[in-house]
């Protein structure tokens, strides 16, 4: 289990992460979710030691060192791979450091998602960059798989694939922690949400609770964050002037 | 040790390829423009080989070679393109290491294009031999133009060991603060430590026989800015980028 205790986080002064605890124990698929700027990538750097931090975070007791650090693996949209090194290359380095490298699962979804193994990743497209960027963080054998906005630039069929290849092939002990905007999208398969606002945890709900109550995932959001609906029609009408009173 | 491995064939495949075709740019540019100064045929001031080494330019191209390749060293894990500090912080082996290794490949790759360019420079000193009018070619002509040219003396300057120790600390401090660079931005540090170095060798690399002022400089330079470039890593074994 990975555990957060009383994290904070600060640039410059500002909170990015405000007392944050938290427990991510194997077998989940979390959504973390909030606006930009909540705090979710600053959580996710915490946790792999990236940031300095103030708190705890433990993995199975004991702290996120190298010495254990191949059980978490990170895909992000700012990508982690070396641009002039072929994907076959990738699987060669990585296989060398992960003890746990799936060399049957890197084969399969390269070839499912038909990326080339010879070629540069600096001569792939954005969307095949960002596949094989999250190709790597699923093969690594890690036990928690930490994604950041792993799809954006992604065409909205590619994303379902992937989604469905996701569901397929993770085994029960692994974990994802996934951070995105397409809420819509990935509720489906999510089986708890951690909702961050402003450096806090503003709401952690599982899935499966929230449809015994017949709500979904996006009114919960709404309600946690006090969405109001007449937003946008208020701000019309301020911009406009329609809604002056004579 | 496969992990070690790992990591300098990282290095290795990130760069070689481009390194090589840096190397064969500069040979066949060397090549042609000195085949070009040696067709142009005797001039008033003579037609030695230090001349027609001069005249082709060699030192000007081999310093160009020298800096694209420092640039291409230094781009290694420089992160203008995506975060792979992230990948490097996740290894099982130490950030130390990924640094002692880069520098361990960035060293060779400088003492490649050292032996390269010697060994360029010996095959067109023969191509003079060859093709040079008879009353400008003797027995020693390629040996003599190796002590008489202040470039190729650099090159290879046989039993004037100050100048083979400068060279090697040269290829050292350069590997090092080339490797030094990429660590630096990635962890948001500064990353000037290979421009006066580099510089130094664009400018100043050929070397007068018995011109022990250009080589104790040279010694102490090189020895200077490899200690900066690494002071941080033997003072504290890691910061991490500290921005959102």
């Amino acid at each position: 289990m990975i555990e957060l205790n009383n994290v904070s986080k600060f640039y410059a002064g500002k909170p990015a992460l405000d007392s944050v605890s938290l427990q991510l124990p194997q077998g989940e698929i979390v959504g973390l979710l909030g606006e930009n700027g909540a705090g979710k990538t600053t959580l996710m750097k915490c946790i792999l030691g990236f940031l300095p931090y103030r708190g705890t975070i433990t993995l199975d007791g004991a702290p996120v060192t190298p010495a254990n650090i191949a059980r978490i693996s990170f895909a992000t949209c700012e990508h982690s791979f070396f641009p002039g090194l072929s994907p076959r290359g990738h699987g060669e380095f990585y296989a060398a450091h992960f003890p746990h490298f799936s060399h049957k699962r890197f084969a399969g979804l390269m070839d499912f998602f038909s990326l080339p193994m010879n070629r540069p990743l600096r001569s792939f497209s954005t969307g095949q960059q960002n596949q094989f960027e999250v190709i790597m963080a699923l093969c690594q054998g890690a036990d928690y798989i930490l994604m950041d906005e792993p799809f954006a630039g992604n065409d909205i069929f590619n994303r379902e694939d992937f989604y469905k290849v996701l569901l397929g092939i993770l085994e029960p002990n692994e974990t994802v922690v996934l951070s995105t905007h397409l809420i819509e999208e990935v509720s489906p398969f999510l089986s708890r949400a951690v909702l961050l606002r402003q450096g806090k945890i503003a709401g952690d709900v599982r899935l499966a609770d929230l449809e015994e109550e017949g709500q979904d995932l996006i009114s919960y959001i709404k309600q946690t964050y006090r969405y109001r609906p007449d937003r946008v029609s208020r701000a019309l009408d301020d911009l406009t002037g329609e809604g002056d009173g004579p | 040790m496969r992990k070690h491995i790992s990591v300098l064939m990282l290095m290795a495949r990130c760069t070689i390829l481009r390194a090589a075709g840096l190397l064969v740019l500069m040979g066949a540019v060397q090549c042609l423009t000195f085949y070009l100064a040696l067709t142009r045929g005797p001039t008033p001031q003579g037609f030695s080989l230090e001349m027609v080494v001069q005249a082709s330019g060699m030192r000007w191209i081999f310093a160009a070679a020298l800096g694209l390749l420092t640039l291409l060293l230094c781009a290694t894990g420089f992160e203008t393109r995506g975060r792979q500090g992230y990948t490097l912080m996740r290894l099982s082996v130490s950030q130390r290491w990924v640094f002692t290794w880069q520098s361990v490949y960035n060293t060779a790759c400088y003492g490649i294009l050292w032996l390269g360019q010697a060994v360029i420079a010996a095959g067109l000193c023969a191509l003079y031999v060859r093709l040079a009018p008879p009353e400008y070619v003797n027995g020693q002509t390629a040996v003599l133009a190796f002590y008489r040219s202040d470039f190729l003396h650099a090159l290879l300057p046989f039993e004037e060991a100050g100048i083979w120790v400068r060279n090697f600390a040269l290829c050292i401090g350069l590997g090092v603060c080339a490797a030094r660079c990429p660590v630096s931005r990635r962890q948001g540090g500064r990353f000037f430590e290979v421009i006066p170095l580099a510089a130094a060798a664009l400018l100043f690399f050929p070397c007068a026989l018995d011109n022990a002022d250009n080589y104790v400089v040279f010694i102490l330079w090189a020895a200077f800015w490899t200690a900066i470039a690494l002071h941080p890593l033997v003072r504290k074994e890691e910061v991490v980028h500290d921005t959102p």
